[in-house]
């Protein structure tokens, strides 16, 4: 019945998407899907959760057989696939528990709450792959002043420059990463 | 004229080491500048991780048998649904008991597919038959219960069973059994509690937990639940259904007549995540925003908004709300003292109701007509149009019919002696209003004012 103030039910789930057409999943689909986004999984599962290489392509299997399976309409596939690695991530630990200890910062590994957490992981897997182009000098630069959160006069110190130069040299440096990691994601697109 | 530079990117760099982004004139004007350093920013908190520092590599290659793995269930699952399709008509032959006997007793129904096949039906009926929704929900939860767990995987069996539970509560909603959907609910999320993607899907079922207890007046828990099915769909960085999410918590804010606080909620999703939203969506973001601005009285911009939303569900082929939405556009004209465009409004919803079979909102529309009338101390019609309304429930084989009856009757006999007011019409249509859930409401006429009597 009708009332002056009718509300409206919430978009989405007061028409129940319907499920993705299982034609949307064909074995070419998932095939494709694991080829493009197989090595980001494997960074979460190994960079972020410590997860062995070994037992990372059993999760990655694991993540694609609920992709294929959820009846849920997955409007981004890679955000999706993130978050469920670091479910199944998680899992695997949980499992682990009675034999193995936790890697000892999972605590800082286990709560992704970012919107853009697949972004952040990809871009994390694409500015390490730029860093392997970088001059020892300057990963040594950026790692103390960046990751070691050290002051440009500190890294002078460290260098044995003088502070100005250390200035000039972090500022370069994070420069050529941007340079570099630009010309990855161009090649990548 | 001095041109505004660009900045270089050393002094992008020296501006963001320093803080400074926000002093700096140039950037907030210079999009390339922004997004230049919005990258430099991003960059650098990547290198306070230790995990951009690690040199071991490791094999990215895909492998050969997780492919073949993958391709064989993904071929499996397209078979299961396609031999599905039969079987399901194959039940939906049958009368629901039968049918679930058949389902519970013979193995050939117990497939993946069917429980596919039967979730996927019962949702695609959620508006246009919901008993049918609810009958084709059932046989989901029997045919998912009946699985064989030592020959599914326990995601498998979790992801099916909580799928089946979710929308059997859905569909329980629909029909009003709101404590039953609660229980389904329930043994949705216990299912998903073991699926890789279980938060996922149990944001879904938080969705739907907000409007059921809405309609149970439980605001607290029902805001807690919106905000929960948000936290599922940010960490899935999925933007429609964290439209859905906010959507839900606004939905809850309309319960407590914030419709502020509400609006700004629909006007962010409006501005932010529209493209995302399917066309039926975006129809009930533009009513929504509608409604809030109706009851902050600027009805120029409601009538704006449910204008959209009538364009955007005649596109979809949702008839039904796009009538809903002439409804409202007559509220407005009410409610800008336009008796007579109001009236010629009601008069043309109720016959667009009528022939969608609509009866309720069809017989309430007509007290709508009544009610504006009375307000403008017009008789004539109203006896008619209880009249108008008694035949629509007369037709309808409504359970509750005989009460709704005698409360029109009680309207037609007040408006006939010219007596009714429009605070009687309303209090026969808030009884009204109640009586489909609460069909054996007794109908009593409101205490009469000495001065409406003859």
């Amino acid at each position: 019945m009708l009332e002056q103030n009718t509300l409206d039910l919430p978009v989405g789930e007061a028409e129940a998407p319907p499920l993705a057409p299982v034609s949307g999943r064909t074995a070419d689909d998932v095939e494709s899907l694991y080829v493009e986004h197989r090595t980001l999984l494997l960074y979460v599962a190994g960079r972020k959760f410590r997860i062995p290489e070994s037992d990372a392509e059993g999760l990655i299997q694991e993540v694609f057989l609920s992709f294929l399976q959820t009846p849920s309409k997955i409007e981004n596939v890679r955000g999706w696939l993130v978050a469920a690695m670091c479910n199944a991530s998680r899992a695997y630990w949980r499992s682990q528990g009675r034999t193995e200890s936790l890697p000892e910062d999972i605590g800082t590994h286990s709560d992704p709450g970012s919107l853009a957490l697949a972004d952040s992981f990809a871009m994390r897997m694409t500015v390490r792959q730029a860093l392997n182009y970088l001059q020892p000098r300057c990963r040594e630069t950026l790692w103390l002043h960046y990751f070691e959160g050290r002051s440009a006069p500190d890294v002078a110190r460290e260098l044995e420059t003088t502070t100005r130069y250390a200035e000039k040299l972090i500022h370069n440096c994070l420069k050529r990463v941007r340079e570099i990691y630009a010309t990855i994601t161009a090649v990548k697109r | 004229m001095m041109l505004d530079q660009h900045h270089d990117d050393e002094t992008l760099i020296e501006i963001l080491e320093a803080g400074e982004v926000a002093n700096d004139a140039h950037l907030r004007t210079c999009e390339d500048c922004t997004e230049t350093l919005t990258a430099l920013r991003d960059i650098s908190s990547s290198l306070k991780h230790q995990d951009v520092w690690e040199r071991k590599e490791f094999d990215d290659r895909p492998v050969g048998q997780t492919i073949s793995m993958l391709r064989a269930a993904a071929d499996r699952l397209q078979s299961e649904v396609g031999d599905a399709a039969e079987l399901v008509d194959e039940l939906a032959l049958l009368p629901v008991e039968s049918a679930e006997r058949a389902i519970r007793t013979s193995a050939r129904f117990q497939t993946v597919g069917v429980v596919r096949k039967l979730i996927e039906n019962s949702e695609a009926e959620n508006n246009l038959n919901p008993k049918r929704a609810l009958a084709l929900s059932m046989l989901a939860v029997a045919a998912a219960d009946s699985l064989n767990s030592a020959s599914q995987s326990a995601e498998t069996l979790a992801l099916l069973r909580g799928s089946a539970y979710r929308q059997y509560g859905f569909a329980l909603y629909y029909a009003a059994r709101y404590p039953e959907a609660m229980l389904a609910f329930d043994r949705a999320d216990a299912a998903f509690t073991v699926s890789i993607s279980g938060t996922y899907e149990s944001g879904r079922v938080a969705i739907n937990r907000t409007i059921v207890n809405v309609a149970l007046e439980r605001v607290d828990e029902a805001m807690a639940c919106a905000r929960q099915s948000q936290r599922a769909f940010s960490t899935f960085n999925d933007v429609p259904r964290l439209a859905a999410a906010r959507f839900a918590e606004a939905y809850v804010l309309l319960k407590l007549s914030e419709w502020r606080k509400a609006l700004a909620i629909f006007e962010a999703i409006e501005s932010d995540s529209m493209e995302s939203l399917e066309i039926d969506g975006q129809a009930r973001v533009h009513t929504n925003i509608g409604l809030c601005y109706m009851q902050l009285g600027q009805n120029g911009s409601a009538a704006k908004h449910y204008y959209l939303a009538v364009g955007l569900f005649q596109q979809a082929g949702t008839k039904s709300e796009a009538a809903r939405m002439h409804w409202h556009l007559a509220h407005l004209a009410r409610a800008e003292g336009k008796t007579h465009e109001a009236v010629r409004r009601f008069d043309a919803v109720a016959l667009e109701f009528a022939g969608l079979g609509m009866v309720g909102e069809a017989a309430s529309t007509h007290l709508d007509t009544a009610e504006t009338l009375l307000t403008a101390g017009e008789f004539d019609r109203v006896e008619e149009l209880c009249r108008a309304a008694i035949r629509q429930y007369e037709s309808s084989g409504l359970g509750y019919t005989s009460r709704a009856l005698a409360a029109l009757s009680y309207l037609g006999d007040v408006a006939k002696h010219r007596r009714a007011t429009p605070d009687t019409v309303k209090h026969v249509r808030d009884y009204l209003r109640r009586l489909p859930q609460e069909p054996a409401l007794l109908f009593a006429a409101p205490p009469e004012n000495p001065t409406q009597r003859g």
